[in-house]
């Protein structure tokens, strides 16, 4: 039993819907189409497509918010695939969750604090006070200043939201954060600063991260693995370093030429 | 070949500026009284066929600027001071009635958000149609051709299809081209988008950013780009303005002011994005180089500089005074005591 269990584990994953009727609707190929893939302790893996590629629907099922049609899935050796709603609650603080838009998953009339301290409410950990006092030792830790606590979400920019979501993510102790698109929704110089809090996080309390997004170069910078999603399936995986230098997929040269720094577009691209 | 004299930049055309703003101030002001200074004394000229882009963080004044030049404030925003001259009219001094037919007609704004700017029981080619039947006279059977004939302008087929469809039928780079079609459907001389491609993915934010490039080609509309990310303006934009906490901190053509900004906060700006040329060199998982901080509240500024409290190559004097905007190579200037100010 000495064997490192890597923090994620997924083997051969199917996701499909049942199709809506609808224009455009019928005849849909599966969202996840047979998706493994693994995240070892300490670890990033970057998760990189379009919308549509089915990055965010794999990870509903990896965060067991959605049930895969097929496929296994393992949180730290524990085969969380085959547990029930019950015994899955108690272990759900292994994992957790931050969106694009972390206001719609949050109490606009709670205080930063509060919002915090949720998650050791809901899981009845320690007394009421030391409830609040860690919810003021995560935010300090996120970046926050001590003021912070007091107040209300509205007094925050986008930026300080997401350090709030990151805060209440690692309230349980987490060992894996999955962040949907974390990122793009803030400005570049605060995409800049979250994503040092990330590295920092990592470096201090070793914890894995499952980064979703669309931008490749900026995966490339914070991963050690990448692996490229399209229509469902990974097209192509390798470490940061092989996949930002030796791109072999045609979805992979699309996403770093979409993403790469500064260039110009002409009229006569369009529609290419 | 207007908008080629544009494409290089630094020529100065004969001809009068189609925009020319001068010394704008906006304020907004509360309830209680209390005055927050959005836009200092902004300057700048927009030729026809030009494509401007304006470059800073949220909070900086990029969308109150746009919102001001189409008389558009929200409750509480006032133009302080300043002139607005488009197409040689001012139109600080125009009746609302006036505006009414300047906006959506001669200057057309672009929302960031392409699934809340349209109505959602609605065909979007009715929808297109109604911004047609504001500004002109056409029967019903004309009004329906012209639909068509627009979105077949920003859509390279089926656009009879996308005429019947309704907002949720379409994707968010179809509904963007759809807002778009509505924009350009009188053909206005002046395009302002503010945002336009946050919230699509990387390939379909560069078809709609080529489809910018082919109308001011083909229509020679000129165009203000708003963004916070200095890539998307530089795929575009002839000449840039960075705006810092309200001030206009650097002026210049594109390609120069990005490639080598003059003012530390471009600077810095672009050396916190990974893969910009600097940081390039930076080995993975390292520390990005991000600015510090987040912009000042305009309502307690000090005498100084605005950036100085972020800046790294801070001087004593930065505290003094605000610096005035100098111009150390031709058509390209910056606000910084580092050039004289």
């Amino acid at each position: 039993m000495n064997e490192v269990h890597p923090i994620l584990e997924v083997e051969a994953l199917v996701k499909c819907y049942a199709s809506r009727r609808g224009a455009g609707h019928s005849g849909r190929a599966n969202a996840v189409d047979g998706v493994s893939l693994s995240i070892a302790p300490a670890t990033t893996l970057a998760l990189v497509g379009e919308s549509g590629s089915g990055k965010s629907t794999l990870a509903f099922c990896v965060a067991c918010l959605e049930k895969p049609t097929s496929g296994r899935i393992w949180w730290n050796g524990l085969e969380v695939s085959l547990l029930t709603e019950k015994d899955l609650r108690p272990n759900r603080s292994r994992v957790q969750m931050i969106f694009q838009d972390p206001a719609s998953a949050m109490n606009p009339r709670w205080t930063a604090s509060q919002i915090v301290a949720e998650p050791l409410v809901i899981q009845n950990q320690l007394t009421r006070r030391d409830q609040f006092e860690h919810a003021q030792l995560l935010l300090e830790r996120v970046g926050l200043p001590a003021s912070a606590g007091a107040r209300r979400l509205a007094e925050f920019s986008g930026g300080q939201r997401q350090r709030i979501a990151i805060a209440r993510a690692l309230a349980l102790g987490s060992k894996l954060l999955i962040l949907d698109e974390a990122l793009s929704a803030l400005d570049c110089s605060v995409q800049a600063q979250i994503a040092n809090l990330l590295l920092d996080l990592q470096e201090s309390s070793g914890i894995s991260l499952l980064f979703i997004t669309h931008d490749l170069v900026m995966a490339a910078h914070l991963a050690d693995q990448v692996a490229v999603m399209d229509r469902g399936r990974i097209v192509e995986a390798g470490t940061a370093d092989e996949v930002i230098r030796h791109p072999e997929h045609e979805q992979t040269r699309m996403l770093l030429a979409a993403s790469s720094g500064l260039g110009r577009v002409t009229p006569e691209s369009r529609d290419a | 070949m207007i908008a080629d004299a544009a494409l290089n930049g630094c020529v100065r055309p004969l001809m009068p500026a189609l925009l020319e703003v001068r010394d704008l101030c906006v304020d907004y002001g509360d309830r209680s009284g209390h005055i927050r200074p959005a836009l200092d004394s902004i300057s700048f000229d927009i030729q026809h066929g030009e494509i401007l882009g304006i470059l800073g963080e949220s909070g900086c004044g990029k969308s109150t600027l746009a919102l001001a030049l189409l008389g558009l404030l929200p409750s509480g925003g006032i133009v302080r001071r300043g002139n607005i001259k488009f197409d040689g009219r001012e139109l600080r001094d125009q009746t609302e009635r006036e505006m009414e037919s300047v906006r959506g007609a001669r200057i057309s704004l672009i929302f960031q958000e392409p699934s809340i700017a349209l109505h959602p029981m609605i065909r979007v080619g009715e929808q297109v149609a109604r911004v047609l039947n504001a500004h002109e006279t056409l029967d019903r059977r004309k009004r329906h051709e012209k639909a068509v004939s627009v979105l077949g302008e920003v859509f390279s087929s089926e656009s009879e299809r996308i005429y019947s469809s309704y907002p949720h039928q379409l994707s968010g780079g179809q509904r963007q081209r759809v807002l778009i079609a509505q924009a350009i459907a009188c053909r206005p001389a002046l395009l302002i988008a503010d945002e336009p491609t946050a919230s699509l993915d990387s390939s379909t934010q560069s078809e709609i950013l080529t489809l910018f490039a082919a109308l001011r080609q083909k229509l020679g509309i000129a165009l203000i780009l708003i963004s916070h990310n200095p890539a998307i303006i530089s795929q575009l934009a002839d000449r840039i303005l960075v705006l810092y906490a309200g001030r206009v901190v650097e002026e210049g053509p594109a390609v120069a002011a990005l490639r080598s900004p003059l003012h530390p906060y471009p600077r810095a700006l672009l050396r916190a994005i990974p893969g910009s040329s600097e940081v390039a060199l930076l080995t993975h998982k390292t520390k990005l180089p991000a600015i510090e901080g987040a912009p000042p509240d305009l309502s307690a500024l000090n005498h100084g500089c605005r950036f100085e409290p972020r800046c790294i190559d801070r001087m004593p004097e930065c505290t003094d005074r605000e610096p005035l905007p100098v111009e150390p190579e031709e058509n390209h200037k910056v606000a910084c005591f580092k050039y004289g100010g």
